[in-house]
């Protein structure tokens, strides 16, 4: 017991644990919007512009998480007129914007001569170095979400049941849809940190996809999500510590293994095909 | 009688194309109108284009005196129901049947609101004028087609409109679902005397309420007034021969195996 303990006297384990837990909530809450628009592909389409971005950053010598938020904004402004305006799916157009940047991404690799350890550090993050500065802006994005969904939880519900519907009664759908995707933009950029930016897309997908299996409201939807983040989150990082693996790639195996649980206890099983 | 809608000149382009061309149309309040053609007429674009959903080309629409545009749109659609002919809704979406009907009473609300009493109310009404308080806390993927018509006339209605719009609201139900359909229509308009435009492609949908009609074709409106002057017009619609006979007082239409009692 004395053991299990003794991880919690450190004070990296303290604020990755603290960071894990506003992690959970935050992709719980962004990946419960993007589950329910049925919008996957915005994960990879954001976290490979911020790939790009940070690498970007590297190459020009200036912050790598601030060319990154940059890169994964302009990537929700572009997402969204190229749904709304051009009347594109919006996997389709997350599906070119995720090849722009992956081109993008590359070239800007191939330019940077030194070494290029730091970039891969954004693309599995390493949740053990973070900084008290980082927690505190993880604090501060979560409470902000949590705040969006309490003040319009009710139009946020008709936007992500039926676009048409939101639009013919009267809801300012654009607006809305676009802020949702800034929102989703800035929680990939700074959990680029924490789970790093190809395995957040796992993470914003399967534990809301998790709590699709059991809610029976969007609340619960979120609370469900959110708690099974964290528990993907603590319970990664706590394993991963002791058994020596990677913290990323270990909260992501988590959160599927959760995902299977649920889906078995699932009441919406659906027609069996034959 | 004020008018409600008052369509002017209306011309709507979709890749070079006209869809609908120099529409003109005024429907007098508390009027039930039918729209009628087959499909691809335009009737649907109709809808949307008075919902402010797509952009005129050119013309104007005029909803209680406003002109649809830009500025006034959001305004526009806070008095006008709206039953889609399709909605794709997630089959497993987690919600029931009150949220989504609540849907109508939210859209009404500025962001600091709150929900009061009146909404409960509004929505338990509208519940029991169109029979489905027992489906009430059933998740939306649970119901049947003709169900689920019924919870989006419901939301439609929990806004209160001023202007029911109703787009082909039978279509894909079997027969019971529409005649349950075509009787909430009915009873609404005899209740409630909404401005109602309701369209169809089917004449033996027209609801009893409905005194006045346009006829749709190929983009243009051929005919508008009342439905008795235009029996004379309707295998002009279809391009199908109509059989027309008046038996005890009554006009019975055949347009091939569809009949219908006016």
């Amino acid at each position: 017991m004395t053991n299990i303990l003794d991880i919690f006297k450190y004070e990296f384990i303290l604020r990755a644990i603290i960071s894990s837990i506003f992690c959970g909530i935050c992709c719980g809450i962004i990946g419960s919007w993007i589950v329910l628009l049925n919008i996957p592909f915005i994960g990879i389409a954001i976290s490979h512009a911020a790939f790009a971005g940070s690498i970007l950053g590297i190459l020009l010598g200036i912050n790598p998480l601030f060319t990154a938020a940059i890169f994964c904004l302009l990537t929700s402004f572009i997402i969204g007129p190229l749904t709304l305006k051009i009347n594109l799916s919006p996997n389709l157009s997350m599906s070119i914007i995720f090849s722009v940047f992956l081109g993008l991404a590359f070239i800007f690799l191939s330019l940077i001569k030194n070494n290029k350890s730091e970039v891969f550090n954004f693309f599995w993050g390493n949740i053990l170095t973070l900084s008290w500065e980082m927690v505190w802006i993880m604090f501060i994005l979560t409470i902000i979400l949590i705040l969006f969904v309490i003040v319009y939880n009710r139009k946020i519900f008709i936007i992500l049941f039926s676009n048409e519907i939101a639009q013919s009664v009267g809801i300012k759908y654009k607006a809305m849809f676009y802020f949702i995707l800034g929102l989703c933009g800035i929680v990939v950029t700074l959990n680029l940190n924490t789970i790093g930016g190809l395995l957040i897309f796992s993470l914003i997908v399967t534990t809301p996809l998790s709590a699709y299996q059991l809610a029976r409201s969007v609340r619960e939807m979120y609370f469900l999500s959110s708690m099974f983040g964290i528990i993907s989150c603590v319970l990664g990082l706590v394993v991963s510590y002791y058994l020596n693996l990677p913290s990323g790639s270990t909260i992501v195996l988590f959160s599927i293994f959760i995902l299977v649980i649920c889906r078995l206890l699932s009441f919406k099983q659906g027609e069996k095909v034959l | 009688m004020p008018s409600a809608i008052e369509i002017k000149g209306l011309t709507f382009n979709y890749n070079k194309k006209n869809l609908l061309k120099n529409i003109n149309l005024n429907i007098n309040e508390g009027e039930f109108y039918s729209i009628i053609g087959p499909n691809g007429a335009g009737k649907t674009t109709l809808l949307r284009l008075i919902l402010g959903l797509i952009k005129v080309s050119k013309g104007t629409i005029k909803v209680f005196g406003q002109e649809v545009n830009k500025n006034n749109i959001f305004k526009i659609r806070r008095v006008i129901g709206y039953v889609p002919q399709y909605v794709s809704i997630d089959k497993k979406f987690p919600t029931t049947v009150k949220e989504v009907i609540s849907i109508g009473r939210i859209s009404l609300k500025n962001t600091f609101e709150r929900w009061m009493k009146e909404d409960e109310n509004i929505i338990n009404y509208v519940m029991k004028m169109l029979n489905i308080e027992n489906l009430s806390t059933r998740l939306i993927g649970e119901l049947s087609g003709g169900e689920l018509q019924k919870v989006l006339i419901a939301l439609s209605l929990s806004k209160k409109p001023k202007i029911l719009l109703l787009d082909e609201p039978t279509s894909n139900l079997d027969p019971k679902s529409q005649n349950e359909i075509l009787d909430i229509i009915e009873s609404i308009y005899s209740v409630k005397n909404i401005t109602t435009i309701f369209v169809t492609h089917l004449l033996s949908h027209i609801p009893l309420s409905c005194r006045k009609i346009a006829l749709l074709k190929e983009a243009e409106i051929f005919y508008d007034g009342f439905i008795e002057d235009s029996i004379g017009l309707l295998p002009k619609l279809y391009d199908y021969p109509v059989d027309i006979n008046i038996i005890k007082g009554k006009i019975h239409i055949h347009v091939g195996k569809e009949k219908i009692h006016l």
